[in-house]
């Protein structure tokens, strides 16, 4: 409907032929860009596994009577739907309650992940906004698909209703930033094949704040009880990236967020940076080693955590290679070069690899060799994912190297550049395990997370579980 | 709401982010499509090549001067690559003096 948008902007008229199912995101994304009664001619049915004569019918029966009437009735004879805009006043008092009907009226307004909320007061999102020197109502970032604005004022809020720390803050804008950059593409989020955004936390602020990088860190609530008992920065992070998602960039599963099946939380990594025998994360971007960064990442698929054995880095070559060929559906080709691979690897493995000599950089190439397919493998798997494609048909797009362009029986990689591979060191510090993270749409965007400048004194004074008497464990 | 007597009562705030975008609308709308250009376009999915030509037909035989422009002479706006399509596409649809669009499919 994006066409249709740019038509309509242009003074032309438009209707955009869409599966019911799909029109009240339509409706959500034309709104978000300024077009408030978009013209949908709603096709009844899943038309992917429709035949022929199924739409034939279809076309004939109801779609092609909305497409004249979308195109030739006048906006205010012909009913049409307007999307509830976003509010205009952040400091406004929405509800009042106890802490159940908080919850239900959050909930029922859609504003939650389905678990209750920390009450989101006045005085909360204040103690939150001491932990930036940016103004309350500073614009961080405009979040698609809504296009609403995030401020430190409304990402607070939503901190506060994960039930994140004061001090997470930081944190959060920072990945506001990152979420909100172009090549991150989080309008596309939202997509039919489900893309949950992760965040990968770098630097000294990870330690300070006791994100958890070893054992079971995608978990929620793994990490040490006895640090920073009275919140878990992997989960409630994770947590708040999620309704910022929900909240400011507007995904609603079945209205703008259209995943088939959907996809689990955010979650947080921390790179395992004593454990890793190469540079930090955010070192290995250009950042200073005193920065402190986040990584916004997403996926759409995970592998399992597979095991991998062995002293020697080329046995770790073959056996990640081969199960990121295995688990990377040839259709990510098509997305091209916009695709991303996050492979984790446990502390064990990666000191195996540095011990052959392999810097970060090297083990990405070797593992790039050893991912490998049969070109006619692919050709028969992209030929059904999307018709008509191949190898071919990619080359002369531009989209991959001419050199792949080979025999139907000849081995080609599955991932055309290394710098579509990311390594992170994380997980148990005892077990030789990856799991590979796979993504479509989206690139790895990377921001310093910007410190207030009373940062020691604050985190100094913020030490401990954050009760108001001594705590009882 | 009754709220039991000792419970705390919270003034909670809104958590959705502020409106930037003003609300617009749709451009007018054509009297009647005969003798009007209307220009297909495709974003390569969901059976557009079966659809696109199925109302093709249709409109031609309900409006025998319409002239329809099909998603092949227009660009192909896909997901992959949209910013740059709905760029061209501001070009072409200008340039081929499209009266009307209709585009697809969605799913």
């Amino acid at each position: 409907m994006r066409a249709s948008i740019v038509a309509e902007k242009a003074n032309i008229p438009s209707v955009t032929v869409a599966i019911t199912a799909f029109e009240p995101a339509a409706y959500h994304i034309a709104r978000a860009e300024g077009i408030a009664d978009l013209r949908i001619a709603g096709y009844t049915g899943p038309i992917q596994t429709h035949s022929d004569s199924e739409i034939d019918q279809a076309i004939e029966k109801t779609v092609l009577d909305q497409i004249i009437e979308g195109l030739t009735k006048p906006a205010e004879k012909n009913g049409a739907k307007v999307v509830k805009p976003g509010i205009t006043s952040s400091r406004e008092i929405v509800f009042s309650g106890n802490f159940e009907g908080v919850n239900e009226f959050f909930y029922r307004s859609g504003w939650t992940d389905g678990l209750p909320i920390i009450p989101p007061t006045v005085d909360k999102v204040e103690q939150f906004l001491e932990y930036t020197d940016l103004p309350l109502n500073e614009e961080v970032a405009v979040l698609p698909s809504a296009n609403l604005r995030a401020t430190p004022w409304n990402i607070a809020v939503n901190a506060v209703m994960a039930g994140c720390r004061p001090e997470y803050m930081p944190v959060l804008i920072a990945a506001v930033e990152s979420i909100a950059a172009p090549a991150f593409r989080l309008k596309d989020t939202g997509t039919t094949a489900s893309l949950r955004p992760y965040l990968l936390i770098s630097g000294p602020i990870a330690r300070q704040l006791e994100i958890h990088s070893g054992t079971g860190l995608i978990t929620p609530g793994a990490g040490k009880l006895e640090a920073s008992a009275a919140a878990n920065p992997n989960s409630t992070i994770g947590r708040a990236l999620f309704l910022i998602t929900r909240n400011i960039a507007g995904f609603r599963p079945g209205i703008s967020e259209m995943g088939v099946f959907g996809l689990p939380q955010s979650f947080v990594l921390a790179e395992d940076e004593e454990g890793s025998p190469w540079e930090p994360y955010h070192v290995e971007h250009g950042f200073k080693s005193n920065a402190s960064t986040v990584t916004a990442m997403a996926y759409v698929a995970m592998s399992y955590a597979f095991t991998s054995d062995g002293d020697k880095a080329d046995s770790h070559f073959k056996t990640i290679g081969l199960e990121l060929a295995h688990g990377m559906h040839p259709a990510f080709l098509y997305f091209a070069p916009d695709f991303m691979v996050n492979i984790l690897i446990a502390p064990p493995i990666a000191r195996v690899i540095a011990a052959d000599g392999y810097s970060k950089r090297e083990a990405i190439e070797q593992i790039l060799n050893n991912a490998k397919m049969p070109v006619g493998s692919i050709n028969e798997r992209l030929e059904l994912a999307f018709q008509g494609y191949s190898i071919h048909e990619l080359v002369n797009e531009g989209k991959i190297p001419e050199a792949l362009d080979i025999e139907p029986d000849k081995m080609i990689p599955v991932v055309s550049q290394a710098d579509n591979i990311n390594i992170v060191v994380c997980g148990s510090h005892e077990r030789g395990r990856c799991l590979i993270l796979f993504a479509v749409y989206t690139r790895p965007v990377t921001k310093e997370i910007k410190l207030p400048n009373n940062w020691a004194e604050l985190i100094e004074n913020t030490k401990g579980c954050g009760c108001d008497t001594e705590c009882q464990i | 709401m009754k709220i039991p007597d000792g419970q705390i009562l919270y003034d909670v705030l809104s958590p959705v982010g502020e409106t930037t975008v003003d609300a617009g609308h749709i451009a007018a709308r054509l009297n009647t499509l005969n003798g009007k250009t209307v220009c297909e376009v495709w974003n390569g999915l969901f059976n557009g090549e079966k659809t696109f030509p199925k109302i093709r037909a249709l409109l031609k035989n309900r409006y025998p001067d319409i002239n329809i422009i099909p998603y092949t002479e227009l660009p192909i706006v896909d997901i992959v690559r949209t910013e740059k399509a709905l760029k061209d596409l501001h070009g072409a649809i200008l340039q081929k003096n499209c009266d009307a669009i209709i585009t697809g499919n969605g799913g």
